[in-house]
């Protein structure tokens, strides 16, 4: 089935051979090995429960279909539609019903009853489940069944590599996707074209009618370059494209993080070494923002609370005066944010609180205090 | 078809990729930070049931209120954006293991 939709890559990961997983693995392994801090992070990583870490890996594949932080409603839809797909694929229908055949039948074939049976999957530990041995009859019918279940299989396979099932074209035709021969035909049919179109042009060397060697190596190299920056920086091309579209400030702004290198590249700089300046507002503005954009509550709060910190602690070193001003400016600044998040009434619930806590220092440093 | 075996080796390796992404945009506190951030969403996941999610709006509600919100506080002072790093580590795995994510 040509149902190519690779949605955050989903589609192409489970075309991805053991050899191909474990080649990968292995130089992942390697690296990790010989760096320590990243040995420790991802001990850390994998203590996180199973169920935590497979609602974090789908959450994290779903931020990963838009380049978008996780999750996206938008994607995570298309990511189960694009699960829906596979599961009701005939191919796959027929190959697990197949399977289940087969196993199912050598296990009655091998003289388990079905009370045996469950009982082993209910205790594996024990070596010699409960229950009554399976007749004659049972035998030569769980044998029967496996014979049945293989030949599905072998049949599914056959009609998927070489004839394509009618349902599976149907289903195709139904959801708007090619089947196997008709992507092969359009190939085949392209690259017909292209060997008709195109004329050699010196050893290993081949361009359209009409176009001149010269033209031809300054076409290739000019493409070798987009090559290259597409490479490097397309999907913060993509990403920006998403963001410009979406046609608002804090997009913008997160565009203009995304691209800018030296952020990119920047240390943490720990909240206690940030000081209450222009740059760290418009900065912790930004965040605010985006998660206000992203519907992220959490990451608005903090952001907030963050900001209060820094406050706070820089107030320690002043005297009063001055700590009256750098408060009076800093209730200004939780008025911009209190315009950024009018929309938000939770966002806003919390920003009241800390503008009371600002409201209730002036008073205090106005009474002398 | 690709086999469990195999999907827990990717996402293994994943975890591997983004270990070395991390170690190399943060400083020795990312340990500190994940560890704690990883302790908060155990504790929060403690007797949660596969079966509690129903619609994609459940995954989302608990994805957000009990892991998102713990690495967004892990992160919280980052000028680095994690989902960034996350999405960007992701997109190297699947190029490396040769898959579009186009």
């Amino acid at each position: 089935m040509a149902n190519e939709r690779s949605f955050w890559g989903f589609a192409g990961v489970l075309n991805i051979t053991p050899e191909q997983a474990e080649t990968v693995a292995a130089d992942i392994e390697a690296q990790v090995e010989n760096n320590p801090r990243a040995r420790e992070i991802l001990q850390t990583l994998k203590r996180l429960a199973p169920v935590a870490g497979a609602i974090a890996v789908s959450a994290f594949l779903g931020g990963c279909g838009g380049g978008a932080p996780a999750p996206n409603p938008d994607v995570v839809d298309r990511s189960m539609t694009a699960l829906k797909d596979y599961i009701t694929n005939p191919g796959t229908i027929s190959g697990a019903a197949g399977t289940i055949l087969l196993m199912w039948g050598l296990v009655r074939a091998s003289g388990f009853s079905i009370a045996r049976t469950i009982n082993m999957f209910r205790d594996p530990a024990d070596r010699v489940p409960e229950g009554p041995p399976a007749s004659k009859s049972d035998k030569r019918m769980g044998r029967n069944l496996a014979m049945v279940g293989s030949a599905i299989m072998l049949l599914t396979g056959l009609v998927n590599a070489f004839i394509e099932h009618p349902v599976t074209r149907a289903y195709a035709a139904r959801e708007g996707t090619e089947t196997i021969t008709e992507a092969t035909d359009r190939l085949k049919q392209l690259e017909a074209t292209r060997a008709t179109e195109a004329k050699p042009y010196g050893p290993g060397i081949t361009v359209p009618p009409g176009v001149s060697e010269e033209q031809h190596r300054a076409y290739e190299s000019g493409r070798a370059e987009e090559r290259s920056d597409v490479e490097q920086d397309g999907w913060k091309i993509r990403r920006g494209e998403e963001l410009r579209a979406e046609g608002s400030e804090a997009y913008a702004a997160a565009e203009g993080a995304v691209q800018s290198e030296e952020a990119r590249t920047a240390r943490v700089v720990s909240e206690s070494e940030r000081e209450l300046n222009d740059a760290e507002i418009t900065r912790v503005k930004s965040n605010i923002q985006l998660s206000i954009a992203h519907g992220r509550l959490a990451a608005v709060n903090n952001a907030m609370d963050s900001l209060v910190r820094i406050w706070e602690r820089n107030l320690q070193a002043k005297a009063r005066q001055e700590a009256l001003e750098t408060t009076r400016e800093f209730q200004d600044t939780l008025a911009e944010i209190d315009l950024i998040v009018k929309d938000n009434p939770q966002a806003r619930t919390h920003l009241d609180a800390l503008r009371q806590r600002v409201h209730d220092k002036i008073v205090a440093l106005e009474g002398g205090e | 078809m690709i086999t469990p075996k195999t999907l827990s080796s990717i996402l293994d390796s994943f975890m591997g990729r983004l270990s070395l992404a991390l170690a190399e945009k943060f400083d020795d506190d990312i340990v500190v930070r994940l560890s704690s951030a990883v302790t908060s969403i155990n504790e929060k996941m403690a007797g949660f049931s596969i079966e509690d999610i129903h619609t994609v709006e459940d995954l989302m509600k608990i994805t957000e209120e009990n892991i998102l919100s713990e690495f967004s506080l892990a992160f919280r002072d980052s000028v680095e954006d994690i989902d960034i790093i996350v999405a960007q580590c992701w997109k190297d795995h699947m190029q490396a293991l040769g898959v579009s994510i186009d």
